[in-house]
């Protein structure tokens, strides 16, 4: 079979207008339904009315975490299934997911965050740290990819082990839902703050993510061919290593746990990058971005009792979708 | 100027040694053929020399300048290494797996350019793969996939070739026309070190033919001095015919595993 000669450029600009118009449709979606350019017309005038403040506070806020979430775990999804060179990686697997559900599940467990709401996004970006270099110590610096896998796995029981004790010992029913509520993704209670607070930590998560792709080209022939090829393969594991702690980690700090993005999205795109990894890095980030933005749009729009969050739509959708993939893949390969 | 010399190299894993006083030099033109039992210590050899594996003791040298010292980027402009099972993890085109022979002469964010793209156009109708261009390159043959690995080992344009078994999977015509390539690829001055299971490819193309067992060099020199009917008894545990053939030249016929030998086999 032929590949399919992709025009990456295209498909980068294809998306990134996608992301533009949904953004938009994204501002004008809530709760409270006002005319959109009263809200502009007092934004560029001198005193700020109530729905500007909606506007700027609520609503871009919460869209721009939304896009710098999904691009992060898009982004950190392809890079780590292309330095593991398994599809099925996902951007939590080397600990900074469940490292950074830990210790935000520590400050709401001792309701720290009540009076010190930065307190929970910082410590979540810790406990992510914490996690991926604990992952990176016992896999050891020169470790194949199996030991990387089982170190990433065993840190990731762990800390769900933490989790579970807190929601069972939690001091209250109140304190328990919280918890729980929070482990399922919400962005409806992102704000500027937390958008500047993740802001930085997402950057340079991107910006060392960026120089990856020319070792993940390499990689894809294997680790001794890659390193024959002048590529530094442990300075390249580090950094990927540092990366996902710093972007996933700000990512669930700041919004809780969103499955599927990171595994589904840089799925879906490798064949239209011609399944080259370092094209797949900016695709999968501008993919992510507009997934999350299109679930919680969803789960705005959704009307339900009590309100969806959406980390559990993005599993409800991603989970079948993923299954859909990988039927067709096996249809592809007989 | 020599191109590698490598001098009492010693490596063993797990106790077990792997090389044992092994001294080698390339010098700029020449096709040596590393030959050897399974196991004897020919894949190690070629991975030091990649600096894919540090030996215990013992120096390497490219073109006068320590292995150690030499860059990353510029150790794989200056060696090419070819793997023994050359993997391809995703299902890319094969024109973008040969193109990934110029990495290390671009940077981080450099595009390949149109001189690289012909570089890598040469590089495909060397090995006969330019029709396969645009195939995915984990749907190919055994030969084709062994070709193409080749390619994107010239489009990297190293001085020096270290290839590991390079004619294993390929049907006797690429076989001939994989070893012509290597002897137009040394003509330049630059030189190839290639291990080779079949001895009449390493008596008819190479240079030199070094020979190694359980870890030692044990031979070295021209294939007619080296590939005799003795050396080859002691060291493979083989009878064979050695033939003068006016068009093929040296030929040399396997037709029996000596009894010792055999039965030790039998042991497994």
């Amino acid at each position: 079979m032929t590949v399919f000669s992709p025009r990456p450029m295209s498909l980068y600009l294809s998306l990134g207008l996608a992301l533009l118009v949904l953004s938009l449709v994204s501002l004008s979606l809530g709760s409270s339904r006002f005319p959109l350019e009263q809200a502009l017309a007092e934004l560029f005038s001198e005193g700020q009315g109530i729905y500007s403040l909606i506007l700027v506070e609520l609503r871009l806020a919460r869209t721009l975490v939304a896009l710098i979430v999904g691009a992060s775990l898009g982004v950190c999804g392809a890079a780590l299934q292309g330095l593991l060179r398994n599809p099925l990686a996902s951007p939590g697997l080397l600990g900074s997911s469940s490292g950074a559900a830990l210790c935000a599940v520590i400050t709401l467990y001792f309701g720290l965050h009540s009076e010190l709401p930065w307190l929970l996004p910082l410590a979540g970006i810790g406990g992510a740290l914490l996690a991926t270099a604990l992952v990176y110590l016992i896999a050891g610096r020169d470790s194949s990819i199996t030991t990387i896998i089982l170190a990433g796995v065993a840190v990731n029981a762990t800390c769900a082990a933490g989790i579970s004790l807190a929601i069972n010992l939690a001091p209250s029913p109140y304190a328990t839902s919280e918890i729980a509520l929070w482990l399922l993704g919400d962005l409806s209670k992102t704000s500027l703050d937390s958008l500047w607070l993740m802001l930085p930590f997402s950057l340079l998560g991107w910006l060392l993510l960026a120089g990856c792709g020319r070792g993940l080209n390499a990689l894809s022939l294997g680790e001794q061919t890659a390193q024959s090829m002048g590529i530094n393969l442990p300075r390249l594991r580090l950094r990927l290593f540092i990366a996902t702690a710093l972007a996933v980690g700000a990512a669930v700090a700041t919004v809780g746990s969103i499955g599927f993005i990171g595994l589904v999205v840089p799925h879906l795109l490798r064949p239209m990058v011609g399944y080259d990894p370092a094209r797949l890095l900016p695709a999968s980030a501008l993919g992510g971005a507009l997934m999350l933005l299109l679930a919680d749009m969803g789960v705005r729009l959704i009307n339900t009792q009590t309100p969806l969050q959406v980390g559990v739509l993005t599993a409800l959708v991603g989970a079948p979708f993923f299954l859909t993939l990988i039927i067709r893949s096996r249809r592809e390969a007989l | 100027m020599t191109l590698l010399s490598a001098q009492q190299l010693n490596l063993s894993r797990r106790d077990q040694p792997c090389l044992a006083q092994v001294d080698l030099t390339l010098e700029p033109g020449e096709l040596v053929g590393l030959i050897g039992p399974n196991g004897a210590g020919k894949s190690s050899l070629l991975q030091c020399l990649a600096g894919l594996t540090q030996p215990d003791s013992g120096s390497i040298r490219v073109q006068q300048q320590p292995l150690h010292s030499i860059a990353p980027e510029q150790r794989g402009r200056l060696l090419g290494y070819l793997a023994q099972q050359g993997e391809i993890h995703w299902p890319i085109s094969v024109e973008r797996l040969v193109s990934l022979g110029r990495t290390s002469h671009l940077n981080s964010w450099q595009q390949p350019s149109a001189d690289d793209l012909a570089i890598v156009e040469q590089a495909l109708q060397q090995t006969d793969t330019l029709h396969l261009r645009h195939r995915r390159a984990t749907e190919l043959s055994g030969g084709e996939r062994s070709r193409v690995l080749l390619a994107r080992l010239l489009a990297g344009e190293p001085q020096l070739l270290l290839a590991d078994e390079p004619t294993a999977a390929l049907d006797p015509a690429h076989q001939l026309s994989l070893m012509q390539i290597l002897r137009n690829f040394v003509q330049t001055g630059r030189s190839a070190l290639v291990v080779l299971h079949d001895l009449n490819l390493a008596s008819r193309f190479c240079h030199r033919v070094v020979m190694m067992d359980q870890a030692r060099i044990v031979a070295s020199g021209p294939a007619d001095q080296v590939l005799t009917p003795e050396r080859l008894a002691q060291v493979y545990g083989i009878r064979s015919a050695v033939i003068q053939h006016p068009q093929a030249g040296l030929s040399i016929l396997p037709y029996e595993v000596i009894a010792t030998a055999a039965s030790s086999l039998e042991d497994y």
